[in-house]
């Protein structure tokens, strides 16, 4: 008797329990709902209508008029040397600023993290490019990088180095590109790292001390390792980042001078709006997707395994 | 003063940008509200100078009034910027069938549209004497394959502008008559006197789209050539020529020689920084700004032994095929490019009319130094080329100049050019 009532309320409570369970994960679902249909129209959608125009000739002018032509775009594509030219700059941009942002971003993080009094004006200084719309300052760097009376010229000429072409040259361009991107975003990272840091116990830091750690070997053996996770977190969205670069070649350089500068971003954008060869972009893009999903994974892996 | 007018055209554009979809209702209802049975008609076009935003402004309201309960038109004005930004706005239009009725174009785009047939022909609704009252050029530009798609809202011309002051202290008196136009030659010996001094001997680049094909391929044409065939079938043979590597190696000898600013400053001549300008008849508005700049006009410098030409082309107005109103769209492009329309735009702009019977009431053109413009306009100009595949051959062509200004081998660069506007040609338009 008293067992099965037991069981009764047992049972009873199960019940409760998995309605209430059902309930929670119906809100949640419902929760998640508008944020999963709008990835699915904005994302997956648009993602699988590029591999399917990627086998079609699509005059973006002649919408009514798409036909199949199976692999001829891809066929097309590995014999253009302008793509190769564009993947080549996009790696290379990408090998370089990843490395060299995070490093910056984490000295200034290191800088801005200690007591020093003007700390809030440097984490303003630092941060303030970040906000600012990449569209206006690529156009003030065009100014600054101007080869006859910009700015970074004049301070050149200052220390008695002639004029530079920088944007105007095919051996520089990229590389003041580079120069630019960093300064730019490494106040993003800077951040990040910024809140990274603050996270650390304070008590590795005293008991490291009466141990009598330097400065140094703290950095070496409690900060560093520490901050390992938003390490990966910084890298793996800065690499995003560098692949999609697009706004400061098309605005500055417009892929030239001699190809230097384009990359497959703006290389999609050029085919697929100016030359409105939808088709062929599509076929671009999704190369270019299968390119960035190989770099996120073999980074995770590199990142993981270590 | 100047910085609100710049927030109101910012929030205009922004505007523009969002009402895409919405003003596609307004013409597929019934349009009930407010204007009665009016049909409601949109109209596109890139934002301009000031006065001419205003003079677009100031015919549409009367056109608008003159209609009143049977047709209204509002007009968007989008920011182009110094790219492609508009014609981008255009794709993404077609694409999504939301363009507007009546669509303002850069000439060369004609073909492009025509052949995408995206704009309608026109021909049924001008009368042959009505279109006969457009300068050649506009029949030419708006014309493809035998029909007629979008008439000009004026002409424009590229001259050479110099500075008196400047010219004065070095003795250069710059030519008044045709048959005496400087050459190339001339032009680079006056650069090369006035190069001096943080002042350059000319200020050449507009920007570095459009731009460049308007102005430079005239060099070609100066030298017995183009950048393609008549037809416009091919590049081959007509970009990469021996005529046009000469005129190619003539811009490139200016930039070695720096006598010109590859990345000028907008004002580089008004304020006295350079002694010569290559711009148009739209620069003129603007020297009003500095009064202490003395300027005089003489012709596009010509090949050495060559043809005396100068670029001409403007932007025109269609009719979209996703209009539903064609009939109507259509009489607001005869508005708006009807005798008073270009006189009055002409006089606003200083550009040159784009009617002959509008022409003719201009006076100033008959003295110094519109005269200068006139003769180029009406003689020696030649429109850009009519080929559908243009967004290519104008974006390779403008990109192989910067180049080549910059340091490239020719050449090779105008081999590229050729290369791939064959190319593109054949997989895209060849029959």
């Amino acid at each position: 008797m008293m067992q099965t009532a037991l069981h009764a309320h047992k049972r009873e409570h199960i019940s409760t329990f998995s309605r209430q369970k059902r309930r929670e994960t119906l809100v949640g679902y419902s929760f998640v709902t508008p944020a999963v249909l709008l990835l699915i129209f904005f994302l997956v959608l648009p993602f699988l209508l590029a591999v399917v125009f990627g086998f079609t000739k699509f005059n973006l002018l002649r919408p009514d008029k798409i036909h199949f032509t199976g692999l001829d775009n891809y066929k097309l594509l590995f014999t253009d040397g302008l793509f190769y030219k564009s993947l080549w700059n996009t790696l290379y941009f990408t090998v370089i600023v990843v490395p060299v942002q995070s490093g910056v971003a984490l000295m200034l993080a290191l800088l801005v993290n200690n007591s020093l009094k003007l700390r809030n004006v440097f984490r303003i200084a630092y941060f303030s490019p970040v906000v600012t719309s990449m569209t206006v300052i690529a156009i003030l760097w065009i100014s600054l990088y101007n080869p006859n009376e910009g700015l970074i010229n004049s301070a050149l000429h200052f220390f008695g180095i002639s004029n530079q072409p920088f944007l105007r040259s095919s051996s520089q361009a990229m590389n003041s590109i580079i120069f630019m991107s960093v300064w730019q975003a490494a106040g993003y990272q800077m951040m990040i790292f910024l809140a990274g840091l603050q996270g650390i116990s304070k008590d590795l830091y005293e008991a490291s001390s009466i141990d009598g750690a330097s400065k140094l070997q703290q950095l070496r053996y409690i900060t560093i390792p520490s901050l390992y996770n938003v390490t990966v977190f910084v890298l793996t969205i800065t690499t995003i980042q560098a692949v999609k670069l697009f706004v400061q070649p098309y605005i500055m350089t417009n892929g030239g001078p001699e190809n230097s500068t384009r990359t497959l971003a703006l290389l999609i954008y050029q085919q697929g709006f100016q030359f409105r060869n939808a088709g062929y972009a599509s076929a671009i893009s999704v190369i270019f997707f299968l390119i960035v999903v190989l770099i996120s994974f073999s980074m995770k892996k590199f990142l993981r395994d270590k | 003063m100047k910085k609100g007018i710049l927030l109101s055209l910012l929030a205009l554009s922004l505007l523009a940008g969002c009402s895409g979809g919405g003003t596609q209702n307004a013409n597929s209802g019934s349009g009930g509200q407010g204007e009665g049975s009016a049909v409601e008609l949109t109209f596109w076009r890139p934002q301009a100078s000031e006065v001419e935003d205003n003079v677009y402004v100031k015919r549409i309201e009367e056109f608008n009034q003159a209609n009143k309960g049977k047709i209204h038109v509002k007009m968007e004005v989008i920011t182009r910027g110094n790219s492609f930004a508009y014609e981008d706005k255009i794709n993404a239009a077609v694409a999504s069938h939301t363009l507007p009725d009546v669509l303002a174009m850069d000439g060369p785009n004609i073909a492009n549209y025509a052949a995408s047939e995206i704009i309608i022909p026109l021909d049924e609704y001008f009368s042959k004497e009505d279109l006969d009252d457009f300068v050649p050029s506009i029949l030419q530009q708006g014309s493809y394959q035998g029909k007629f798609y979008a008439p000009g809202l004026n002409e424009s011309s590229v001259v050479l502008f110099y500075n008196k002051k400047i010219m004065a202290e070095h003795g250069i008196t710059p030519p008044d008559k045709i048959e005496n136009a400087w050459t190339w030659d001339d032009w680079y010996d006056v650069m090369k006197k006035t190069s001096k001094d943080g002042v350059f001997g000319t200020n050449m680049i507009n920007d570095k789209g459009e731009w460049m094909t308007y102005a430079f391929e005239q060099l070609w044409i100066s030298g017995g050539t183009d950048i393609v065939n008549k037809e416009g079938t091919t590049a081959e043979g007509f970009v990469n020529s021996p005529q046009g590597v000469e005129a190619a190696e003539f811009l490139q000898k200016l930039a070695n020689d720096k006598l010109f600013n590859i990345d000028p400053k907008p004002t580089e001549f008004e304020e006295g920084k350079a002694a010569t300008k290559l711009g148009g008849p739209w620069n003129i508005p603007g020297f009003k700004n500095y009064p202490d700049l003395e300027w005089g006009i003489t012709y596009f410098p010509k090949k050495p032994g060559g043809v005396q030409t100068a670029p001409s082309g403007s932007w025109a107005v269609g009719v979209s095929a996703d209009s539903k109103h064609p009939k109507e769209a259509a009489e607001v492009i005869k508005w708006i490019t009807n005798k008073d329309s270009s006189t009055q735009l002409a006089r606003a702009i200083s550009m040159p009319a784009s009617r002959k019977s509008a022409f003719e009431s201009l006076t100033e053109y008959n003295e110094l130094p519109l005269r200068i413009i006139k003769e180029q306009v009406t003689g020696v100009s030649h429109a850009r080329p009519v080929t559908p595949a243009y967004p290519v051959l104008t974006q390779k062509f403008a990109e192989a100049l910067t180049d080549i200004m910059v340091g490239a081998d020719v050449k090779k660069s105008l081999d590229n050019v050729a290369s791939t506007y064959d190319e593109e040609y054949k997989r895209n338009f060849a029959e």
